[in-house]
């Protein structure tokens, strides 16, 4: 092999159609050009035409094979997607060591980037725009299969690559041909599609696809799990490509379909998917996850058809509230289910994010991701939305006042708070009444034996058996009446 | 087309829309203190005031190159801040307001922590209370915008920038999208008036995506309002290219849309500076 390079290192032309082509093959210094070895021969990085390419040496190709590969060139140069590779048989002659000649076939063909290198580059430099040129690369060229114009017969991840800004690219067509196989050709196409948009959507499960962490499972497993993840994140064009791909005897539309899917479906996180994979690396072949079946059923989240409800409301911050066989919920307009980890037996509305809902351990107030801001364990909670206060009983004699985000706010327990207005709500204490601001400062005693909540600057209170108004300095109005006149409010 | 120059005979514009709606009374981090997301919104809308009143401050006093305007949306309405109409930086600098003291904090490379208290004007106060009626707000913004941009044909269009933490609960998606649609045909000469989206988090998770100037949809999380902003901004000129290809790392080829999403209140503050952008070329 070292004479066939040293014959490489000299400038070689080839004739090809009537042109000459000049190629140059740099040594990188060391007294040898950039080279390794593959099951037909030995690659090596050279220039042509000024172009960055690569020359395959096929010195085990015998004589008959080289006139069959011939007789198909010249190539179809329109479908570019073949690396404009070019054979030439018998092409170089050298003299091996003991001086005796031989003839060696080459193929050229232009240099691109390998699939995982491709996806690689492409993730660390957040080109997502380029790992979706080349899904769409993917599926155009898939359709080629469909009609027969093109068989590879060997394609395989290996084979897969792209220009820089995600054109396919398909390597070594003058040596395929040995079987057509258009079903695995597209089955591997899809499997290369479904790799670039799992590493467009999540770095860390591509690394675990790709890294060979989940070489323990069966693959078929696998894309069952891509395919039950996708679901739960909404990803329907995933979840078709990972059911088609875990099949190897699926027919040639249904990958190019699936590869289609994929090229138009949204890319998205997948922390799901990540969790999943990241746990099935870990256990190892020893143990087993839960059943897919088990997945779906804990993870699938559940849609309902409102029409089926027993009550539904109106939609309140985009939530719907519903009810069906006496247990409650929100769900959204497409009629995704907010996951609650317990059932409800009551819910309210949400308000600017935050609904009071019960459930048999008592009242408790959740935010649209279904978290709990107060625990279900009050026994009564009353979310004020618009001043942005809660007013809550653990035990159904003394109140406080809490935040949105359930801190308590307010010092001194009472016996009950009426509905806060402007800033302040009116607060009960042994049969007499007083004023809290929303923010829970007390701001008067409870001595007032009636108090009404504040409209428009003033309040209605009774005191010493004297009713009469009050600004919200708690200063008494004379004359109610004549203080709005004067104000130009009447 | 978006190449006016700021000067006194053609000046410059910003609306900012602030929601004031009941959720953004939660808790975030901003300036590595714990706040509201109100507060920490009325302070970054102030701090942009001062920057305005800055580079427009000259050796004899504010030069009168910005007209501001600020709505904020919460509870049942929309209400101009500081008046019922356009204030020029000149009235603004002028006003009357309170001041609120400010700690900021510093790590110096000695690894000593400098705690510097400073003053700053409060035009805008924070308030969270109520729904968003966003549609209200952008209403009011057209009717502003319009006026505005009749008066002053020649001058760089108007920006408006829009901060929110959650959906419009006065209209539908399609209707705020055609509220949008009528804001962003309003224009001068110069272009098209824009509109900036930029949505804060108040603490984004692990598993939520952060979007900024995104070139296409397909980057945004599954979310309807992410989608609902995304389409309601505007597709930026290349006057902003280069600034947010910085920022993003990446090649200033691009056309970018004006919105941000899932931002955090320490990001808001860059999103406004690039906002702001257009009107740093005073002449």
């Amino acid at each position: 092999m070292s004479d066939l390079l040293n014959a490489l290192l000299l400038h070689t032309t080839l004739w090809q159609q009537g042109e000459l082509a000049t190629i140059v093959v740099p040594d990188t210094g060391h007294g040898k050009p950039t080279f390794w070895h593959t099951s037909d021969g030995v690659v090596v990085e050279a220039l042509c035409g000024g172009r960055e390419v690569w020359l395959t040496l096929l010195p085990d190709i015998k004589v008959a094979e080289c006139n069959e590969i011939a007789a198909r060139i010249p190539l179809t140069h329109s479908l570019e997607v073949l690396s404009d590779a070019q054979f030439f048989p018998a092409a170089l002659s050298y003299n091996d060591c003991n001086g005796v000649l031989h003839t060696c076939a080459v193929m050229v063909q232009e240099r691109f980037v390998p699939l995982d290198s491709f996806i690689r580059h492409n993730i660390s430099a957040r080109h997502q725009q380029r790992l979706r040129n080349a899904l769409h690369s993917i599926a155009i060229n898939s359709a080629t299969f469909l009609d027969g114009t093109l068989t590879h017969g060997r394609l395989a991840r290996g084979i897969v690559g792209f220009t820089p800004e995600g054109s396919l690219r398909l390597a070594d067509y003058p040596l395929a041909h040995r079987a057509t196989n258009p079903r695995g050709d597209c089955c591997s196409l899809a499997r290369c599609a479904l790799l670039i948009f799992v590493a467009a959507c999540s770095k860390r499960a591509y690394a675990l696809l790709a890294g060979g962490a989940l070489g323990h499972l069966e693959r078929a497993k696998v894309y069952e799990y891509i395919a039950a993840a996708a679901q739960h994140h909404g990803a329907d064009g995933l979840v078709v490509a990972a059911s088609v791909c875990a099949r190897e005897d699926g027919d040639v539309e249904s990958y190019c379909m699936a590869i289609a899917g994929l090229s138009r479906e949204p890319f998205r996180p997948l922390p799901l998917l990540e969790n999943l994979l990241a746990q099935a690396a870990q256990l190892g072949a020893n143990h087993c996850l839960v059943p897919v079946e088990e997945v779906r059923r804990l993870v699938v989240p559940d849609r309902i058809d409102l029409k089926t409800c027993d009550f539904v409301g109106a939609p309140a911050d985009t939530y719907i509230r519903f009810c069906k066989g006496g247990l409650w919920g929100f769900a959204s307009h497409r009629g995704d289910i907010i996951h609650m980890d317990r059932p409800l037996t009551y819910a309210t509305d949400f308000y600017e994010g935050l609904a009071v809902v019960r459930t048999e351990s008592g009242f408790g107030v959740v935010n649209t991701l279904g978290e709990w801001v107060m625990a279900d364990r009050w026994a009564d909670i009353v979310w004020h939305g618009e001043e942005n206060v809660i007013a809550a009983t653990e035990d159904g004699t003394t109140w406080h006042l809490y935040n949105r985000m359930g801190h308590q706010i307010s010092y001194y327990a009472t016996q009950g708070f009426g509905t806060p207005s402007e800033g302040y709500i009116v607060a009960q204490c042994n049969g007499k009444f007083g004023y809290y601001t929303t923010d829970g400062v007390k701001r008067t005693d409870f001595i007032y034996e009636q108090a009404g909540s504040f409209h428009g600057g003033y309040a209605l209170v009774r005191y010493n058996g004297n009713t009469y108004h009050i600004d919200t300095s708690f200063h008494r109005i004379t004359s109610l009446q004549e203080l709005l006149l004067a104000e130009g409010k009447l | 087309m978006y190449s006016a120059p700021i000067t006194r005979q053609s000046k410059g514009a910003v609306v900012l829309l602030i929601d004031q709606s009941g959720s953004m009374a939660e808790d975030t981090t901003f300036n590595g203190t714990t706040t509201t997301k109100a507060a920490a919104v009325a302070d970054i809308a102030n701090s942009l005031i001062e920057e305005f009143i800055n580079r427009s401050s000259r050796n004899r006093g504010v030069a009168d190159y910005f007209d501001v305007a600020v709505i904020g949306y919460g509870g049942e309405q929309a209400k101009s801040l500081l008046g019922n109409r356009f204030r020029s930086i000149v009235e603004i600098d002028a006003m009357c307001v309170p001041t609120a003291q400010q700690h900021s904090y510093h790590s110096l490379p000695t690894g000593e922590k400098l705690d510097f208290l400073f003053h700053r004007r409060q035009w805008v106060e924070p308030v969270a209370k109520g729904r968003t009626p966003m549609k209200a707000a952008l209403q009011e913004a057209h009717r502003l915008a319009a006026a505005w941009c009749r008066k002053h044909p020649s001058s760089f269009p108007p920006i408006v920038i829009n901060i929110t933490d959650g959906e419009a609960t006065d209209a539908t998606a399609e209707e705020l999208l055609s509220v949008a649609d009528r804001l962003k045909s309003l224009g001068t000469d110069d272009g098209t008036l824009l509109l900036f989206n930029i949505h804060v988090n108040a603490k984004p998770s692990q598993e939520e995506v952060v979007v900024k100037w995104p070139t296409d949809a397909t980057t945004l999380p599954d979310s309807r309002n992410a989608r609902t902003l995304y389409t309601m901004a505007s597709s930026l000129p290349p006057l902003y290219n280069t600034h947010i290809a910085q920022i993003k790392g990446e090649e200033p080829l691009q056309v970018y849309r004006a919105v941000c999403y899932n931002s955090s209140c320490d990001d808001l503050v860059g999103a406004m500076l690039i906002g702001s952008l257009s009107l740093g070329q005073i002449i």
